[in-house]
Protein backbone atom coordinates (compact mmCIF):
# COMPACT_ATOMS: atom_id res chain seq x y z
CA UNK A 1 0.00 0.00 0.00
CA UNK A 2 1.25 3.56 -0.83
CA UNK A 3 0.95 5.65 2.21
CA UNK A 4 -0.88 9.06 1.92
CA UNK A 5 -0.67 11.91 4.36
CA UNK A 6 -3.62 13.15 6.16
CA UNK A 7 -3.51 17.17 7.04
CA UNK A 8 -3.44 17.66 11.40
CA UNK A 9 -2.59 21.36 11.42
CA UNK A 10 -1.15 24.08 9.24
CA UNK A 11 1.93 26.04 11.25
CA UNK A 12 2.49 29.13 10.33
CA UNK A 13 6.42 29.76 9.64
CA UNK A 14 6.95 26.16 9.99
CA UNK A 15 5.05 23.78 7.64
CA UNK A 16 2.43 20.98 7.95
CA UNK A 17 1.85 18.49 10.41
CA UNK A 18 1.07 15.72 8.83
CA UNK A 19 -0.35 12.22 9.51
CA UNK A 20 0.55 9.01 7.83
CA UNK A 21 -2.20 7.01 6.42
CA UNK A 22 -1.02 3.35 5.72
CA UNK A 23 1.62 1.50 5.04
CA UNK A 24 4.38 0.75 7.79
CA UNK A 25 4.54 3.78 9.53
CA UNK A 26 0.56 4.21 9.63
CA UNK A 27 -0.15 6.76 12.53
CA UNK A 28 3.02 8.49 12.78
CA UNK A 29 2.97 12.03 12.73
CA UNK A 30 5.52 14.25 11.15
CA UNK A 31 6.14 17.72 9.75
CA UNK A 32 6.50 18.61 6.56
CA UNK A 33 8.62 21.84 6.63
CA UNK A 34 9.50 23.73 3.05
CA UNK A 35 13.01 23.52 1.31
CA UNK A 36 13.11 26.88 1.50
CA UNK A 37 13.20 26.49 5.77
CA UNK A 38 15.90 24.34 6.01
CA UNK A 39 18.12 24.39 3.05
CA UNK A 40 21.03 27.02 2.71
CA UNK A 41 20.29 29.80 -0.03
CA UNK A 42 22.97 28.81 -2.61
CA UNK A 43 20.88 25.41 -2.97
CA UNK A 44 17.62 27.12 -3.46
CA UNK A 45 18.01 30.36 -4.86
CA UNK A 46 15.30 31.54 -2.30
CA UNK A 47 14.98 33.35 0.94
CA UNK A 48 14.51 31.33 3.93
CA UNK A 49 10.73 31.70 4.63
CA UNK A 50 11.12 33.99 7.51
CA UNK A 51 13.08 34.73 10.55
CA UNK A 52 14.03 31.82 12.98
CA UNK A 53 10.99 31.89 15.19
CA UNK A 54 12.39 32.17 18.65
CA UNK A 55 10.46 29.19 20.78
CA UNK A 56 9.38 30.72 24.21
CA UNK A 57 11.79 29.52 26.57
CA UNK A 58 10.30 27.81 29.56
CA UNK A 59 10.83 29.25 32.95
CA UNK A 60 8.78 26.66 35.25
CA UNK A 61 7.36 23.56 34.01
CA UNK A 62 4.26 24.29 32.98
CA UNK A 63 3.23 20.78 32.09
CA UNK A 64 3.05 20.08 35.77
CA UNK A 65 -0.44 21.43 36.74
CA UNK A 66 -0.01 24.91 39.10
CA UNK A 67 -1.66 23.40 41.84
CA UNK A 68 0.57 20.02 42.14
CA UNK A 69 3.43 22.32 42.30
CA UNK A 70 2.07 24.86 44.97
CA UNK A 71 0.86 21.62 46.72
CA UNK A 72 4.84 20.23 46.23
CA UNK A 73 6.79 23.50 47.31
CA UNK A 74 4.48 23.19 50.54
CA UNK A 75 5.60 19.86 51.33
CA UNK A 76 8.80 21.07 50.89
CA UNK A 77 8.23 24.42 52.60
CA UNK A 78 6.83 22.09 55.67
CA UNK A 79 9.85 19.18 55.74
CA UNK A 80 12.31 22.40 55.62
CA UNK A 81 10.29 23.68 58.85
CA UNK A 82 10.55 20.14 60.15
CA UNK A 83 14.81 19.69 60.16
CA UNK A 84 15.28 23.24 61.13
CA UNK A 85 13.25 23.35 64.12
CA UNK A 86 14.48 19.62 65.40
CA UNK A 87 17.66 21.34 64.56
CA UNK A 88 17.30 24.46 66.99
CA UNK A 89 15.39 22.34 69.54
CA UNK A 90 18.82 19.93 70.24
CA UNK A 91 20.41 23.22 70.59
CA UNK A 92 18.55 24.30 73.43
CA UNK A 93 18.45 23.72 77.35
CA UNK A 94 15.20 22.39 79.03
CA UNK A 95 14.61 26.02 79.71
CA UNK A 96 15.26 27.40 76.48
CA UNK A 97 13.48 24.60 74.86
CA UNK A 98 10.46 25.53 76.83
CA UNK A 99 10.47 29.19 76.33
CA UNK A 100 10.78 28.26 72.51
CA UNK A 101 7.80 25.93 72.74
CA UNK A 102 5.53 28.44 74.58
CA UNK A 103 6.41 31.70 73.10
CA UNK A 104 8.65 30.94 69.79
CA UNK A 105 11.54 33.14 71.83
CA UNK A 106 14.42 32.32 74.11
CA UNK A 107 16.97 34.17 76.21
CA UNK A 108 20.95 33.70 75.57
CA UNK A 109 23.62 34.42 77.57
CA UNK A 110 27.18 35.89 76.44
CA UNK A 111 29.67 37.53 78.24
CA UNK A 112 28.13 41.04 77.47
CA UNK A 113 24.53 40.12 78.69
CA UNK A 114 21.76 38.19 77.27
CA UNK A 115 20.05 38.59 74.08
CA UNK A 116 16.52 37.37 73.20
CA UNK A 117 16.32 35.41 70.26
CA UNK A 118 12.65 34.88 68.12
CA UNK A 119 11.43 38.00 66.78
CA UNK A 120 13.27 39.42 63.15
CA UNK A 121 14.17 42.60 63.85
CA UNK A 122 13.49 43.05 67.17
CA UNK A 123 16.39 41.31 69.75
CA UNK A 124 16.58 42.24 72.95
CA UNK A 125 19.55 42.90 74.83
CA UNK A 126 19.83 43.38 78.37
CA UNK A 127 23.47 44.40 79.04
CA UNK A 128 24.97 43.65 82.55
CA UNK A 129 24.90 47.50 83.71
CA UNK A 130 21.04 47.47 83.15
CA UNK A 131 20.74 48.85 80.02
CA UNK A 132 18.23 47.69 77.75
CA UNK A 133 18.90 47.88 73.70
CA UNK A 134 17.19 46.50 70.48
CA UNK A 135 19.09 44.98 68.44
CA UNK A 136 18.92 43.59 64.12
CA UNK A 137 21.20 41.05 63.04
CA UNK A 138 20.73 38.51 60.17
CA UNK A 139 22.16 35.71 58.65
CA UNK A 140 23.44 36.30 55.29
CA UNK A 141 20.88 35.63 52.62
CA UNK A 142 18.32 34.98 55.41
CA UNK A 143 15.26 34.76 53.28
CA UNK A 144 16.70 31.36 51.73
CA UNK A 145 16.56 30.17 55.15
CA UNK A 146 13.48 28.53 57.32
CA UNK A 147 12.88 30.70 60.58
CA UNK A 148 14.21 28.34 62.88
CA UNK A 149 17.62 27.99 60.87
CA UNK A 150 18.26 32.04 61.45
CA UNK A 151 17.74 31.22 65.14
CA UNK A 152 20.17 28.26 65.34
CA UNK A 153 22.88 30.41 63.01
CA UNK A 154 22.64 33.46 65.59
CA UNK A 155 22.42 31.14 68.73
CA UNK A 156 25.78 29.71 67.29
CA UNK A 157 27.25 32.79 66.35
CA UNK A 158 26.50 34.24 70.18
CA UNK A 159 27.88 30.71 71.67
CA UNK A 160 31.26 30.84 70.11
CA UNK A 161 32.18 34.50 68.20
CA UNK A 162 29.49 37.12 70.79
CA UNK A 163 31.79 39.75 69.75
CA UNK A 164 31.60 39.37 66.51
CA UNK A 165 27.76 39.31 66.87
CA UNK A 166 27.58 42.88 68.59
CA UNK A 167 30.16 43.98 66.23
CA UNK A 168 28.15 44.12 63.44
CA UNK A 169 24.37 44.80 64.66
CA UNK A 170 22.75 47.39 64.40
CA UNK A 171 20.92 48.86 67.63
CA UNK A 172 18.42 51.23 69.14
CA UNK A 173 17.05 52.28 72.61
CA UNK A 174 13.62 51.18 72.74
CA UNK A 175 11.55 53.81 71.24
CA UNK A 176 14.84 55.27 69.46
CA UNK A 177 16.44 55.66 66.08
CA UNK A 178 18.57 52.96 64.93
CA UNK A 179 22.34 53.08 64.90
CA UNK A 180 24.62 51.07 63.12
CA UNK A 181 27.18 48.23 65.05
CA UNK A 182 29.21 48.52 66.82
CA UNK A 183 27.10 48.25 69.82
CA UNK A 184 28.90 49.66 73.24
CA UNK A 185 29.67 46.52 75.17
CA UNK A 186 30.89 46.12 79.20
CA UNK A 187 31.58 43.08 79.41
CA UNK A 188 30.98 42.10 83.66
CA UNK A 189 30.32 38.48 83.34
CA UNK A 190 32.01 35.11 82.00
CA UNK A 191 29.31 32.85 80.49
CA UNK A 192 30.41 29.20 82.02
CA UNK A 193 30.75 26.01 79.21
CA UNK B 1 30.79 8.40 61.38
CA UNK B 2 30.45 11.85 61.63
CA UNK B 3 27.78 14.49 60.32
CA UNK B 4 28.53 17.84 59.00
CA UNK B 5 25.03 20.02 59.01
CA UNK B 6 24.92 22.92 56.05
CA UNK B 7 21.91 25.13 56.98
CA UNK B 8 20.13 25.82 53.56
CA UNK B 9 16.66 26.42 52.42
CA UNK B 10 15.84 22.69 53.03
CA UNK B 11 16.66 22.76 56.29
CA UNK B 12 19.75 22.07 56.42
CA UNK B 13 21.79 19.21 54.15
CA UNK B 14 23.56 16.32 56.01
CA UNK B 15 27.06 15.56 55.12
CA UNK B 16 28.14 11.64 56.35
CA UNK B 17 31.48 10.07 56.48
CA UNK B 18 33.05 6.98 57.58
CA UNK B 19 36.39 7.04 59.33
CA UNK B 20 37.01 3.77 58.12
CA UNK B 21 36.06 4.92 54.60
CA UNK B 22 38.83 7.23 52.93
CA UNK B 23 36.42 8.56 49.91
CA UNK B 24 33.66 9.84 52.24
CA UNK B 25 36.49 11.43 55.05
CA UNK B 26 38.25 12.93 51.64
CA UNK B 27 34.57 14.42 50.21
CA UNK B 28 33.52 15.75 53.57
CA UNK B 29 37.10 17.75 54.14
CA UNK B 30 36.48 18.99 50.57
CA UNK B 31 32.96 20.02 51.66
CA UNK B 32 34.77 21.77 54.86
CA UNK B 33 37.07 23.49 52.48
CA UNK B 34 34.55 24.89 50.41
CA UNK B 35 32.46 26.19 53.00
CA UNK B 36 35.08 27.90 54.66
CA UNK B 37 35.90 29.40 51.51
CA UNK B 38 32.77 31.69 51.87
CA UNK B 39 33.24 32.86 55.24
CA UNK B 40 30.84 30.24 57.09
CA UNK B 41 31.57 29.45 60.85
CA UNK B 42 31.58 26.01 61.73
CA UNK B 43 30.88 24.22 64.85
CA UNK B 44 31.60 20.81 66.15
CA UNK B 45 29.22 18.80 69.21
CA UNK B 46 28.66 15.62 70.49
CA UNK B 47 25.89 14.18 68.24
CA UNK B 48 22.47 16.49 69.90
CA UNK B 49 24.51 18.18 72.59
CA UNK B 50 23.11 21.48 73.55
CA UNK B 51 24.81 25.13 72.53
CA UNK B 52 26.69 24.86 75.55
CA UNK B 53 29.02 22.38 74.17
CA UNK B 54 29.36 23.03 70.92
CA UNK B 55 32.86 24.92 70.01
CA UNK B 56 33.94 26.55 67.00
CA UNK B 57 36.13 24.87 64.51
CA UNK B 58 38.28 26.36 62.28
CA UNK B 59 39.36 23.18 60.64
CA UNK B 60 38.19 19.81 59.75
CA UNK B 61 38.23 17.60 62.44
CA UNK B 62 37.29 13.59 61.07
CA UNK B 63 36.18 12.60 64.67
CA UNK B 64 33.71 15.13 65.06
CA UNK B 65 30.42 13.83 65.55
CA UNK B 66 28.57 16.28 64.11
CA UNK B 67 29.25 19.93 62.72
CA UNK B 68 26.86 22.49 62.19
CA UNK B 69 27.76 25.42 59.59
CA UNK B 70 26.00 28.98 60.02
CA UNK B 71 26.38 31.99 57.59
CA UNK B 72 28.30 34.96 58.21
CA UNK B 73 25.96 37.60 59.72
CA UNK B 74 25.42 41.05 59.02
CA UNK B 75 23.14 44.28 60.65
CA UNK B 76 19.50 44.02 59.81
Amino acid sequence: MIPSFRLVENIPEWGALVEVVGGEHHGARVLLVPAARVLPRAATGTARLGPPVQRPRRLVDDRIPSHERRRAEANRRAEANRRAEALLRSLLDDDQRADWRGRRAFWVPTPFGAVELGRLSDLRFDDHGGRHLVLCVLPLRSCELPDADIWTNLLLVLRGEPRRFFDVANYRLPGGPWQAGPVPLHPVATVSG
Amino acid sequence: MGTMRILDQSGDTAVIWDLDDETTLRAAEEIFEREAAQAKMAFARPLGAPVEQAERIRSFDPTAEEIIWVRPIQGG
